[in-house]
C-alpha cells in the first residue's frame, strides 16, 4: 500500500523541475523510444489489448493521459520505481531486462514522447 | 543471505569465481539486485514461506554456463535456472529453496535458426516469443509461433514448464513442439539430445530422438541439467483461418458436444476449440440469483428452463481452422454436417473466414492468440478495471488436469462450487464454467487467485485453501499439470502411485545426475536424496 500511494503521489505532483523539457540529444531520445517500444508498449501501447493503459484510464478517469507517451510528466524517479518495484500486476524488472542506463533513457524519452511516436513493437504486426 | 549450509567464506569465494567466470558487473548480491529474483506475484510475500535468493549471476553463453556450474559444483552452491524470468502465477523467478543463486539465462537471447522451408526454429533460453515473432516478421519468414498468453515468456522456459498455446493441436503443447535440446549437467558437462548429439548433424530441430533413450523429458519440470540451447517445431504460415460456432441448449448437450468436438481435433479437422456457455452472461438475472441463493448448485432442469427462457443456448464451441482458403471453407461446412448428425438440436454461428496474413483492421479485433501473435493482454486480468478496481498484485492458478469428457466437465463443476463455497470464497467455478483446451489430448480447469502483496491474511487463506483443492482434486484423480514452487511438494504428493514410485525414481536419477543436489534442489518436489531442508 505505501508502495503504491508512493506512485501515486509521485504522479499527481510531479516537481516542476523534474517536468521541465530537457535537452537530452536525438540519439537518446530514439534508443529511449526504441527501449519503450520494447519493453513497456506491449501493456502501455495504444488502443484495446493494452492492460497498462487500460489500468491508468480507469484509475484516472480522464484527469491525466492514459498513455504514458503523452503524459511529458513523469519524472525520473518514479520510472526508477515502477520498473524496479512494479505497480500492480505490473511485475518489477531485473538488470539483466532493464538496465539503470535503459532506465534513464526511457525517462528521457517520456519527457520529449513528441519527438518520437514508438510503434507497438510488441504486441502487434499483421501476420 | 548465504545459501543453507555454505559458510561465508565458501559463499565469497564462489561469488568471486562467478565474477570471473561471466564478468563482476553480471553477478549480482546487493539487497536491492537480489530482491529483483523474488517472485513478484508471490502469494506469500514477506512471509517465512516465501522463497527468497541469495545472489544471482547471468552468463551470455554456453561456455559461460559450463563455468558456472563448475564454480558452483566445487563449492556445493544451490543454483537455481531462469529463462526470462516471466512465469509469473506460477512462481516467478524465485526458487524452491530459499537462498539458491539464481542463473539468470535472460543474456542467452540469440534466435540461432529459423527455417520456413522446414519449419523449426533454434533459439536460445533468454529470447521471448516476441522477440522470435519479431524475428520472424522482420525477416519475413512464412512460419507461425503458437504463443501462451504472457509474450515476454521465453520458449524455452515455457516448454519446460509445460506451457500450452493456442493455434494448431501439435503446436499448442510447447514441450511436445519442441526436438533437440543443449543441456549443461551440475558438473558443468555439456550434453546435446537427438540429433544434436551428432556432431554436424543438420536435422537438429528436424528428428527428435536421434539414437538410443530419449531423455529430453527429463529436463522439464525438473532439476536436471540447465537447457542452453532448444529447437521447435513451427506451423508453416497457412493462408486463411476460419472458424465456426456450434451451440446447443441444454446443459447435458455438453457431453455430446465434446464427443463431437474431440473427433474434429482428433482427426486434424481443427485447431483449438473454444467452449464457452453463452449462458453466462445472465448470471447477474435475478432468476438465477433466486436459483442458487441457498447455495446449492441449481438443478440441471432448473438451469435448463433459465437458459430457455432467457433465449440462449447452454454451452458453445468456437472451431477454428487453419489452411487454404477451399479446404478451410470445406472444414466448416463438413463440421456443420457432422454436428447435426450427431446433435441434431445444434445452431449454428460465428461462421466466417479470414485471409492472412491479417489485415490491420483484423488485427485490432481478433483473439491474437488464435493467431500466434504474443502480448500482454493476459494481465488484464490482474490489472485494475472495473472488475477489479484497485487492481491486485498477482495471481495464483489452480490448473488440474480433467478427462476430455462432458461428465468430467460437470461433475468438476460440481465439485468445485461446493468446495469454494464451504471455504467462503467466491464461486469462480459454476454451472457455466467452461473447460480450457490449450492441451491437444486433455482439459484443464483453472481457477484463479489474485494476490496482494499487503493483505498476508488473504494470502494466507488463499494458500491453506489451495492446498485444500490439490487434495480435492486428487481424490476425484485431477492432477495439476504445473504450479508454483510453494505448491510442487503438495502437488508432487498426490502423484503417489505405488508407495510414490515415480517420485522414488526421479529422486534417483538425481542424485546419480547432481549427486552434490546443487541445481534447483526441490523443484517440482525432487529434492537431493529425497530429503527437503527443514
Amino acid at each position: 500500500m505505501i508502495a503504491k500511494s508512493f506512485a501515486f503521489a509521485l504522479l499527481v505532483a510531479a516537481p516542476a523541475a523534474l517536468m521541465a523539457k530537457g535537452t537530452s540529444d536525438r540519439a537518446s531520445d530514439d534508443r529511449g523510444a526504441a527501449l519503450f517500444a520494447y519493453h513497456c508498449a506491449a501493456c502501455h501501447g495504444e488502443g484495446p489489448g493494452h492492460p497498462g493503459t487500460q489500468a491508468l484510464d480507469y484509475r484516472d478517469k480522464g484527469a491525466a493521459p492514459a498513455l504514458l507517451t503523452r503524459r511529458g510528466d513523469i519524472p525520473e524517479e518514479l520510472v526508477a520505481y515502477a520498473i524496479r518495484n512494479g505497480v500492480n500486476a505490473m511485475p518489477y524488472f531485473r538488470k539483466t531486462e532493464i538496465s539503470d542506463a535503459d532506465i534513464r533513457a526511457i525517462a528521457a524519452f517520456l519527457r520529449h514522447p513528441s519527438v518520437a511516436r514508438p510503434s507497438d513493437r510488441n504486441g502487434q504486426g499483421a501476420r | 543471505m548465504t545459501p543453507p549450509g555454505i559458510s561465508a567464506e565458501a559463499f565469497a569465494a564462489a561469488i568471486g569465481g562467478f565474477r570471473a567466470a561471466v564478468g563482476a558487473d553480471w553477478v549480482f548480491t546487493s539487497d536491492e539486485d537480489v530482491g529483483l529474483y523474488r517472485d513478484a506475484f508471490s502469494p506469500a510475500w514477506g512471509e517465512a514461506e516465501e522463497r527468497l535468493v541469495s545472489a544471482a549471476v547471468a552468463p551470455a553463453s554456453s561456455e559461460e554456463v559450463q563455468a558456472v556450474m563448475r564454480i558452483a559444483h566445487k563449492f556445493r552452491i544451490p543454483i537455481y535456472p531462469i529463462s526470462t524470468g516471466k512465469n509469473l502465477g506460477y512462481g516467478g523467478s524465485a526458487p524452491n529453496l530459499s537462498g539458491s543463486v539464481v542463473l539468470d539465462l535472460k543474456r542467452m537471447n540469440k534466435v540461432l535458426a529459423v527455417d520456413d522451408k522446414r519449419h523449426f526454429a533454434i533459439v536460445e533460453p533468454g529470447v521471448s516469443y516476441f522477440d522470435l515473432y519479431h524475428h520472424i516478421r522482420e525477416n519475413n519468414l512464412q512460419v507461425w509461433l503458437d504463443v501462451p498468453g504472457p509474450g515476454w515468456g521465453s520458449p524455452i522456459g515455457n516448454a519446460l514448464d509445460h506451457g500450452v498455446g493456442d493455434t494448431w493441436g501439435i503446436y499448442r503443447n510447447h514441450f511436445s513442439a519442441h526436438c533437440g535440446m543443449e543441456v549443461v549437467l551440475a558438473d558443468g558437462t555439456l550434453v546435446r539430445t537427438g540429433m544434436g548429439a551428432l556432431p554436424g548433424a543438420d536435422t537438429w530441430a528436424e528428428y527428435p530422438y536421434g539414437f538410443g533413450p530419449t531423455v529430453d523429458g527429463l529436463f522439464a519440470q525438473s532439476n536436471f541439467g540447465v537447457v542452453t540451447k532448444m529447437g521447435f517445431w513451427l506451423m508453416p504460415a497457412p493462408e486463411a483461418y476460419a472458424s465456426l460456432t456450434v451451440s446447443v441448449p441444454r446443459r447435458h448437450d455438453l457431453g455430446p458436444l465434446i464427443d463431437f468436438t474431440n473427433a474434429m481435433e482428433h482427426q486434424g479437422l481443427c485447431g483449438e476449440p473454444l467452449y464457452s456457455s453463452p449462458i453466462a452472461a445472465e448470471q447477474g438475472h435475478a432468476d438465477y440469483q433466486a436459483l442458487t441463493r441457498d447455495g446449492a448448485f441449481p438443478s440441471d432442469a432448473a438451469l435448463d428452463a433459465f437458459a430457455a427462457a432467457r433465449g440462449r443456448p447452454y454451452w458453445s464451441v468456437k472451431l477454428q481452422f487453419y489452411g487454404p482458403r477451399e479446404v478451410v471453407a470445406a472444414q466448416q461446412a463438413a463440421a456443420r454436417r457432422l454436428a447435426l448428425a450427431r446433435m441434431p438440436q445444434a445452431s449454428f454461428g460465428g461462421e466466417e473466414i479470414i485471409p492472412l496474413p491479417l489485415s490491420e483492421s483484423d488485427l485490432a479485433r481478433v483473439d491474437l492468440l488464435a493467431f500466434g501473435v504474443p502480448s500482454l493482454q493476459a494481465f488484464a486480468l490482474t490489472a485494475r478495471s472495473p472488475r477489479n478496481p484497485e487492481g491486485a498484485d498477482g495471481h495464483l492458478f489452480f490448473s488440474p488436469i480433467i478427462p476430455k469428457s462432458g461428465k468430467a466437465v460437470l461433475t468438476y463443476q460440481r465439485v468445485m462450487w461446493e468446495e469454494f463455497g464451504k471455504a467462503g470464497f467466491p464461486r469462480q467455478i459454476g454451472p457455466f464454467t467452461p473447460p480450457n483446451t490449450w492441451m491437444f489430448r486433455s482439459f484443464a480447469c483453472l481457477a484463479v487467485f489474485l494476490i496482494s502483496r499487503s493483505d498476508v491474511e488473504q494470502n494466507r487463506k488463499i494458500r491453506s485453501f489451495f492446498r485444500h483443492l490439490i487434495q480435492v482434486a486428487a481424490a476425484h484423480g485431477w492432477g495439476e499439470y504445473r504450479t508454483s514452487p510453494l505448491f510442487q511438494d503438495d502437488v508432487r504428493a498426490a502423484y503417489s502411485f505405488n508407495d510414490n514410485a515415480l517420485l522414488g525414481l526421479h529422486e534417483r536419477l538425481k542424485d546419480a545426475i547432481d549427486p552434490q543436489g546443487i541445481l534447483a534442489a526441490g523443484r517440482y518436489g525432487i529434492w537431493p536424496g529425497g530429503r527437503k531442508p527443514q
